[in-house]
Parts: C-alpha cells; structure tokens; sequence
C-alpha cells in the first residue's frame, strides 16, 4: 500500500508543476493509461470469469516452492524493505554457488565422452623416463629336481584292502604291479610295507659305510635293500613276472603264487612255475618244483624240471616236435 | 529242608542279579566306545548344514590322535552325517607316518564309525600314496577299502633323503 501510495504521490507532484502549455499533452497520456488501465482490468476480469487467472495463480506458486527457500524469503522481505535487497542477493549467490560445481561437473562429463570419440594427440617430445629398481616375484628356492620323490612302485588293480598300521595292502583283481627290478601281473596281490619302527630299528643297525667305497658298484649290490616293500605275495590262475638278468635280457616266468622277500631280494615261483629266456624255456615238472630269481636276476631251480629250447621257427605246425627237450 | 530251598534260591538271584548286572555294564561301555566324529555327530541337528566344520578326537593320553575337516557338515538322518570337502588327518607319533585322506564327500556312520564315500578318494602318507574311486574307511583303526581303479604309488623314501641309488626301472 505505500507502494502504492508512493507512486500516487510521484504521480501529483509531476502533474502540479506542469500546469499550462503541455497540460493537454500530459492530460491526453494520462486518458491513455487509463484507458490501458480499464482494458488490463477488463481482461483480468474475463480471465477470472474463465478461470485462467487461477491457472495461473497455481503456475505461480509451484515456481515459488520449487525456489530455495533463502531465496522466497529473502524476496519477499525485499519487498517490504530495500534492506532487504542485499540480503536477496547474498541467497542468490549462495545458491549460484552450490549449483555451480554440479553443472561444471556435467560439463566435464560431456567434454569427457566427446575427448573418449576423438582420437589420443600425438606426443612429439615425452618426458625422459627414469630407470629404477622394478618390483619382481622372488625367486624360487634352490630346489634340486632329482631329488623330487619318484614312486618307487606302482600298482594298479580293481579293489584294494588295507591295513594302515600294519602297513598291509591287499589287491585284488587285474593287479599289476611296476618295482624298479621286476612287473608283475596276477590276480591277487599281498603288500608289506616296511613299517616305520623296523625302518629306525634297521638304520641304527646299519653299519656306516666309507665314503670312498660308497661308489664301488659291487658294494651297492652288497647293500642292504631300502625297498620299501618289506614282503610281497602273488597268487592267482596264473601270476606272470617279468626280470631283467645282470646282462639286460628279459625273462618270463609263470606260475600260481610267488612271493617276494625284501630281506634276501629272492622273488620265489612256486606251484608248477615255468620261466622262459629267450627261446629256452624251463617248465617245473612237479608241484614243489620251485624256481628262485635272485637280485640280480639270475634263475635258480629247486626240484626237477623240463627245459625246452624253442625253434625260431614263428608259426609250428601242430603237433611236430619243434623243440629239444632236457630232463 | 526249606532252609536249604531259601539258601539256593537266594543264591540264584544273586547270582542272575550279578550278571545282568554286568552284562548291562558291558553293553554300556560298548556303547560309550565312540570317536570325536560320532560324539559332534550326536550333538548336530537334523537337516541342519554346518560349515567349516574342524573335529579334533584325541586319545588317552590327551594327544590329538586326527583332527576331521569338512566344508559341509549335515546330519542326513539318526545314524548317517553327510559331510563334503573331507580331509582327515590321523596323526601318528612322527610326521613322515601322518596319513592324510582327501575325500570329495562321505557319509559317515555314527552306529559303526565308518566313513564311506562314493567319489574317488585319495590316501597319502609320506611313503605312499593310494586312490580308488570310492571308499569304505574306519578313521579309528585306518583298516579300509577301496574300490574301482585302485592306484598306489609307494615312495622310496630313502631315495629322497639320497641313502640308495634309484635302480633302473623295467621297460615296461
């Protein structure tokens, strides 16, 4: 209203002093602006009648809200009193402020994604790069290969029974067994393994071997055996084994049940054994008939048998004598 | 005469009292024989899963005689346990004879303390090492069986440690 009031006041104050000449031209505006006046009012009052004045008016105040509330304030004060104005301004600042990271972000983002299509500028001079101590795995131990353990012994079968704490393995069908002096194939196995307090007890025993000897070959067949395998038994319809002699020749023998004893090196066949070396042939002739191959793969027999010496012939004719026998 | 009667009768109760007495004591004590597993096994929910199970058993002496361990562990039923990703540990009095069995998954019997698993499962100690594609173990006396491509590969141990030459294998 004092607003209002003021330019009332500015209005009269203008008008009085302008009293004489120009009085027509100002009395004329004035009829104008009232005019003017009339026709707003006329059309306010057509949008109230029609309702778009409170369209409006509903326009208006989501605006407001959706303002900083330090800035509705602010305006609304500065309204009332121009003390108010600098206070406005400060609010609007403050919220230029607080807008303006968020938009110099997105800006960035847009600057990003564009520098991301566009192709890497080329770098004539890069800066000179300094050589320095490069972090790196650590080495690995000195780990000697040879010494990785091998099996010693590997056997294979159908099922298996054991006995841990007596170090008992039994086999059982379609065995086959590789030891570094001899193959083995039956259809039941027996296994001791050499128990670890026999193991102790045999190794304070052992008298300590000269270093110098140590390398003589035929003090290592001499040696006593560190074969794991303590004892071994094969049995089955028909127990195959095959060993190597001293000179590298491969012997077959076949039999029911042999056995194998670490303490001697003694692999016994027994129960009608046969054992063939090349094209000799030695058939045990009775059933005690044993023979013995012995650690270096020589062959002995104990009881009677037959040896037959094989022709070279590939293909015999059946029933012609294609052998010599020797009682 | 009736004297004589009484005297032979109360003979005879005391006599049956006696056994029945100690034939429930031995029962008992037959019963109480149970490991660590059977004891925990007792102790779990049905249904329930346990993860990151570790089941130490201990002997007289207050040793650690195996420790069990398992990333599941579910009671299926009042007699059988469901356990997977087993490994059991059997220590013995040094490390070289400490068996290890790596099991895939087993169940284990809480009635007869036998852990059977239908997977390949795989036995090792430091001389030996034993799989076979399923296996019946009894963790307390480490008697068991296995079945199905049985592979044992034994160790000269000796060998390692460089006590004795590794003779030449056989060609075939």
């Amino acid at each position: 209203m004092r607003f209002f009031a003021y330019l009332l006041l500015t209005q009269l104050s203008l008008l009085f002093p302008l009293r004489g000449q120009d009085a027509s031209k100002i009395g004329t505006a004035v009829f104008d602006q009232k005019k003017q006046i009339d026709q707003a009012t006329e059309k306010l009052r057509q949008a109230q009648s029609s309702g778009q004045l409170d369209q409006v008016k509903g326009v208006a105040k989501d605006l407001l809200k959706k303002l900083p509330s330090g800035v509705a304030d602010a305006a609304k004060e500065a309204l009332k009193s121009p003390e108010a104005k600098a206070k406005a301004a400060e609010a609007m600042k403050s919220a230029a402020e607080s807008l303006l990271p968020r938009a110099q972000e997105l800006l960035k983002e847009k600057e990003l994604q564009k520098a991301a299509l566009m192709p890497a500028p080329s770098v004539e001079d890069p800066a000179p790069v300094v050589e320095g101590p490069k972090p790196s795995a650590l080495a690995a131990l000195a780990v000697n290969p040879a010494k990785k353990a091998q099996p010693a012994v590997v056997i294979e079968a159908d099922n298996s029974v054991f006995d841990l704490n007596e170090a008992i393995f039994i086999y059982t069908g379609n065995v086959r067994a590789r030891h570094p002096d001899f193959y083995i194939e039956c259809e039941e196995l027996e296994v001791y393994m050499v128990k670890e307090e026999s193991k102790k007890g045999s190794n304070k025993a052992a008298p300590k071997v000269d270093a110098k000897k140590f390398n003589d070959p035929d003090l290592m067949k001499k040696a006593p055996d560190k074969n794991p395998i303590k004892k071994a038994i094969a049995r089955g319809p028909m127990v195959t084994i095959e060993k190597r002699d001293d000179q590298g020749n491969v012997q077959q023998g076949k039999c029911r049940r042999l056995d194998y004893d670490q303490a001697t090196g003694d692999i016994i066949l027994s129960d009608y054994p046969q054992v063939q070396r090349g094209n000799v042939l030695h058939i045990a002739t009775q059933a005690d008939t044993t023979m013995v191959f012995d650690k270096t793969g020589k062959l002995r027999t104990n009881g009677r048998p037959r040896t037959v010496i094989l022709s070279d012939e590939s293909a015999p004719a059946p029933g012609a004598s294609s052998t010599v026998t020797k009682p | 005469m009736s004297r004589l009667l009484s005297h032979r009768f109360g003979s005879v109760v005391f006599f049956g009292f006696t056994a029945v007495a100690m034939t429930t004591l031995l029962l008992s004590e037959e019963k109480q024989k149970s490991g660590g597993m059977s004891d925990f096994g007792r102790m779990v929910p049905e249904g329930l899963i346990n993860r990151g199970v570790i089941i130490p058993s201990f002997n007289q002496e207050g040793k650690k005689s195996s420790e069990l361990r398992a990333e599941t562990l579910t009671r299926i039923d009042d007699e059988r346990l469901l356990a997977e990703k087993v490994t059991i540990d059997v220590y013995a009095e040094t490390p070289e004879k400490t068996l290890h069995v790596d099991l895939k998954s087993a169940v284990h019997h809480l009635a007869d303390q036998l852990l059977r698993s239908g997977e390949r499962s795989v036995i090792t100690r430091a001389d030996f090492e034993t799989s076979g594609d399923s296996l019946v173990f009894d963790a307390t006396t480490t008697i068991g069986s296995m079945k199905g491509r049985v592979r044992t590969l034994i160790f000269d141990t000796d060998a390692l440690s460089g006590k004795k030459q590794p003779a030449t294998p056989p060609k075939k």
